[in-house]
């Protein structure tokens, strides 16, 4: 079962998530997404994925100073990220309902 | 006054923050760097990615581990992911005219200061060498060379002893050469009007690039 197919739309979702409930940065989203068992969520993932979603406005990256000492860039979602988030859930939902169906039919 | 344009400001700190940066890390980053270097996407976005990642590499310096430990994933796979994801978003359409600008505005500038050289320094007036010609369009290609492949482009020192080299090469060669035999002979009227031309060629080339590049920096978040 090729589990990274599945993930690639999820992880865009789950990653907007995480940003709209703080200003995060991309080690600490990391952090998250581990923590809530995307354990193979890598920094040099991540980032890619970050790029497009600057690009397509849905966060918005701004460097701060960072206690570590270099700057570091912090993502917020912009108002287009919002919506994406709620229709990202909505169909999320309607997806797993219809599985749900199919497997528990069995 | 010459006013740097956005990119040429991102590069800056870029080059300086390297250079703040220890040998061990450095020689990590420079094959990523190098790898999207020869990559066919913007030239902005290749330094805003670069400033990303130096920050990654100073946070990873901070916390004692390699780059590679930091991203998670081998530095290539790193690479080839990031290449791939900016391509398919449609990163690289804007790299031909990229390289069609440099060339140009390094043609114009070089011929320019030849023409200048000749009529204002040399008291040569309507005598058009070919070897500036040649000269200028050579300087052209290494620019391109050097948008392309930027080994040298962010290792200060390297760079200024190619510069150097290079600007020591171009001395010798237009004092000594025996090369500048081969002239065009133009009227005055003409060789007047050709300097018009080309001094309103480098200052609207100027104008360009500066828009270009403060335009592009526009859509990312470099600052």
């Amino acid at each position: 079962m090729d589990k990274a197919q599945l993930m690639k739309g999820i992880l865009e979702g789950c990653i907007l998530k995480i940003i709209d409930q703080e200003e995060t940065y991309g080690y600490e989203i990391v952090t998250r997404l581990q923590d809530y068992g995307f354990t193979d969520a890598k920094e040099g993932t991540l980032y890619p994925l970050l790029l497009r979603l600057e690009k397509k406005k849905l966060i918005q990256g701004v460097f701060k100073e960072s206690p570590l000492g270099p700057k570091r860039k912090y993502y917020t979602l912009t108002q287009d990220g919002e919506m994406y988030v709620s229709r990202f859930y909505q169909v999320w939902k309607e997806v797993e309902a219809s599985v749900e169906s199919i497997f528990g039919g069995r | 006054m010459i006013r740097k344009n956005n990119l040429e400001i991102l590069k800056e700190e870029n080059v300086d923050r390297i250079a703040n940066m220890g040998g061990e890390m450095w020689d990590q980053l420079a094959p990523v760097f190098r790898y999207l270097s020869i990559s066919m996407i913007s030239e902005f976005e290749i330094e805003s990615i670069k400033k990303d990642l130096i920050g990654m590499a100073e946070e990873a310096e901070l916390q004692h581990i390699s780059l590679e430990e930091k991203l998670g994933i081998p530095a290539k796979e790193f690479c080839e992911d990031l290449i791939q994801s900016v391509r398919r978003d449609g990163g690289g359409k804007s790299k031909a005219g990229e390289i069609c600008m440099v060339f140009l505005s390094s043609v114009v500038r070089t011929l320019t200061f030849f023409w200048v050289l000749d009529n204002v320094f040399f008291g040569e007036p309507g005598r058009i060498n070919l070897f500036s010609i040649w000269f200028a369009v050579i300087l052209g290609a290494i620019d391109v060379g050097a948008l392309v492949a930027l080994k040298f482009a962010f290792d200060r020192r390297k760079r200024g002893m190619i510069e150097v080299g290079g600007l020591v090469l171009i001395l010798i060669c237009f004092f000594y050469g025996g090369i500048r035999n081969s002239f065009i002979v133009i009227s005055r009227g003409w060789n007047l009007f050709l300097g018009m031309i080309l001094i309103a060629a480098t200052v609207l080339t100027y104008g360009i690039q500066r828009w270009y590049w403060n335009r592009q920096s526009q859509k990312y978040e470099w600052k």
